[in-house]
């Protein structure tokens, strides 16, 4: 979420452009986007794909690695993580269980979640069929409250 | 949270992520939509 004004009106038009391509890459590959990429995916030069990117960091819409590479671009993560997601012939990464059920969200698709318990690690396999989450024991802990998310969003 | 809040809150924060009109949730918003999901109380308060 953001209290940015240019943020909230939802940035300028090539922001949101590069915004759209960077997730088309993730569902279409797998993957996210290098910066290289992103670059060709909009035909711009660099200098003004980095600057999107910053500012889009900067608004939350991209979580960035310290190399400057896209780290996540919720729900999905550019990196493996324990919450692997597969739907029909794809698979992606979410960073969390609640971003892992993010990803069928998004796609508006049915999906599967292989993951583990996180206090006990025994399996959980979470299934979504039709828009619904079919019946399964668990919770969802949130160990950070909601107003200090952002301050170290990895950590969350 | 159960599980069925968190997907419900996955269709909540995700469901227009692809709208070409999308934008980042203003901090109104977001607890509009926790208290849609039943969270509530100063866990889920966005207010610094």
């Amino acid at each position: 979420m953001t209290s940015n004004p240019t943020a909230a009106k939802g940035g300028s038009s090539f922001d949101n452009q590069l915004r759209l391509a960077v997730y088309r890459h993730f569902i279409e590959q797998g993957r996210g986007p290098t910066i290289r990429e992103m670059g060709k995916l909009v035909s711009k030069p660099l200098p003004q794909v980095k600057a999107a990117i910053r500012r889009l960091a900067e608004s939350h819409a991209l979580v960035l690695q310290e190399n400057g590479e896209v780290w996540r671009a919720a729900p999905f993560s550019a990196v493996p993580t324990a919450f692997p997601v597969q739907a029909e012939e794809h698979s992606w990464y979410g960073n969390c269980v609640w971003d892992a059920l993010g990803i069928p969200a998004t796609l508006h698709q049915d999906a599967r979640i292989q993951t583990s318990c996180g206090c006990c690690n025994h399996e959980m396999s979470l299934r979504v069929r039709n828009g619904q989450l079919l019946d399964h024991k668990g919770i969802i802990h949130f160990a950070v409250p909601a107003r200090h998310w952002y301050k170290d969003i990895v950590f969350t | 949270m159960t599980l069925h809040q968190g997907w419900r809150l996955a269709q909540e924060w995700y469901g227009d992520r692809l709208r070409p009109d999308w934008r980042p949730k203003t901090v109104e918003e977001a607890e509009a939509a926790f208290a849609r999901i039943g969270l509530a109380g100063e866990f889920w308060s966005l207010v610094t």
